[in-house]
């Protein structure tokens, strides 16, 4: 699957979120959204995973730009998986109903089938244990864990993480990362909204830095931690290396 | 929320005292009034009284039926309904939440029951009660579906469940959790809302004990009994919620 953003933006009311943003996402490669908070990292997301409309511009799959009709963008979200920073299980239903849900109701396998592929994602990331407790019983981590377990049920091609380790403690951080890490590493595709700078360098890529709502610079991972090729990238980077 | 437990015979203890509290400052008030009671002459009037009471049960569980589908109605109306659907229900919404119960019984059916030539009174009474029981049900369920966080929504979204799912299998199990003891209570309300319909002679239970005291002037052996039979009603309600609510909890 090929997607593309060719000059898509997104607007609040008369506050543009991102702006004229146009890139092509790498294939089998993880894509890193960089930026201070408030520049529009979360709206890219969204927009790229058809959470939102674009008010400007479009995102292209294979070439053909994603129409604003809620059935034809569920159908493509249906292709991708998505981890947002908190709030992604229901609380009412266990570990395991959560990652059964979709599968059974989203992509119609049979309680059996769902059951059987949630027990062997549970198993490879050392959930298992934890499959019949709800999120309230479950620490930080081991609730985004059980989220990305979900969003890996269906093999979607591409996965979308917005901040998914912003509201953990360092510990919690780590475990998440590691979970992660073992997904890239089979060739998934990872579209990350991070501030996680370590992770982000070992990831390698592409880095997408976002600033003030635009695309501020696109390139290799490698390069944008070697040499800040902006000011503003500079600054954010002194900001956040410092603590 | 975990409530500590305390002993059962601390529980057993602390609610002798409080019925012996409250039992004798009913005692005291009785005995001041130095009523002769007279359960011999309302004690004929039995099966009429039970009558009245299986109609109210009657009454009221069709009333419940009605008005929750019809809270539904109102309340999505108001959600997610076109313009002049969201005014409409609104408009409804507030007119009856506004009013007296007991108006709006005697306007529906002296005026719109006759123009509709709608001339049976239990049938009547019922759908009057059902209405307004709806409008409030329907601010219940609004509640509770407002209550869920956006980001579920957005989590159910994402994962690509259609409205229709995320209504059936994350809106109204969490909203039912969130709003079991209001609905619960707005129950309670209806069965005792029901007696207004003694206003337009529907022979339930509160109808038949004013004509018991009509008859005998046993005003207290005419309520008192008539009391009794609204908590036979409401009390087991109270408790089988609270059960039901314990094996809906999510949240520890």
């Amino acid at each position: 699957m090929h997607i593309k953003s060719i000059g898509a933006g997104k607007r609040y009311g008369d506050v543009w979120a991102v702006r004229q943003i146009t890139l092509t996402l790498p294939i089998g490669s993880p894509l890193l959204l960089l930026g201070p908070s408030g520049g529009g990292k979360s709206t890219l997301l969204r927009l790229l995973a058809g959470l939102e409309i674009a008010d400007e511009g479009s995102i292209q799959v294979d070439g053909i730009p994603l129409p604003p009709h809620e059935a034809t963008l569920r159908d493509y979200r249906r292709r991708l998986g998505f981890v947002f920073q908190e709030g992604n299980l229901f609380p009412h239903l266990t570990a395991e109903e959560n990652i059964t849900l979709p599968l059974r109701y989203a992509h119609h396998q049979s309680a059996a089938e769902a059951r059987d592929r949630a027990q062997s994602l549970l198993t490879r990331f050392q959930l298992l244990p934890h499959a019949h407790k709800k999120p309230a019983e479950l620490s930080g981590g081991q609730r985004q864990r059980i989220a990305l377990t979900r969003a890996l049920g269906h093999e979607p091609e591409i996965l979308f993480l917005d901040e998914p380790t912003s509201a953990l403690d360092p510990e919690m951080t780590a475990e998440v990362l590691d979970a992660l890490s073992d997904v890239q590493r089979e060739g998934r595709t990872l579209i990350l909204a991070t501030h996680a700078t370590g992770f982000a360098r070992r990831t390698g890529g592409t880095v997408a830095f976002l600033r003030n709502h635009q695309l501020e610079w696109l390139g290799p991972t490698a390069e944008f931690f070697a040499q800040p090729p902006t000011l503003g990238a500079a600054d954010y980077l002194a900001r956040i290396l410092r603590d | 929320m975990k409530t500590l437990r305390p002993h059962p015979l601390l529980t057993a203890l602390s609610l002798f005292l409080v019925l012996s509290l409250l039992g004798g400052f009913f005692a005291i008030a009785f005995q001041s009034l130095h009523w002769e009671w007279r359960w011999d002459a309302v004690w004929a009037y039995r099966e009429k009284f039970f009558y009245g009471w299986c109609t109210t049960l009657l009454l009221g569980s069709a009333t419940l039926l009605l008005s929750i589908p019809l809270g539904l109605v109102l309340a999505t109306g108001r959600i997610a309904g076109w313009l002049p659907i969201r005014q409409f229900c609104t408009l409804l919404v507030e007119l009856i939440r506004g009013t007296p119960l007991l108006v709006q019984i005697l306007v529906l059916f002296y005026i719109v029951g006759s123009a509709l030539g709608l001339q049976n009174r239990l049938l009547a009474g019922t759908l009057i009660l059902a209405l307004f029981e709806a409008a409030y049900f329907s601010e219940i369920f609004r509640g509770a579906w407002l209550s869920i966080p956006q980001s579920l929504i957005t989590s159910s979204r994402a994962i690509g469940l259609t409205p229709a799912c995320t209504f059936r299998h994350i809106i109204t199990p969490l909203g039912l959790h969130n709003s079991l003891p209001a609905l619960a209570g707005q129950t309670a309300s209806l069965l005792k809302d029901s007696s207004l319909l003694s206003v337009i002679a529907v022979t339930e239970v509160t109808h038949v004990a004013q004509e018991i005291n009509a008859f005998t002037y046993g005003t207290l052996e005419s309520y008192l009994p008539l009391a009794l039979a609204y908590l036979v009603l409401t009390a087991p309600l109270a408790f089988f919620t609270r059960r039901w609510e314990k094996s809906l909890a999510y949240a520890h």
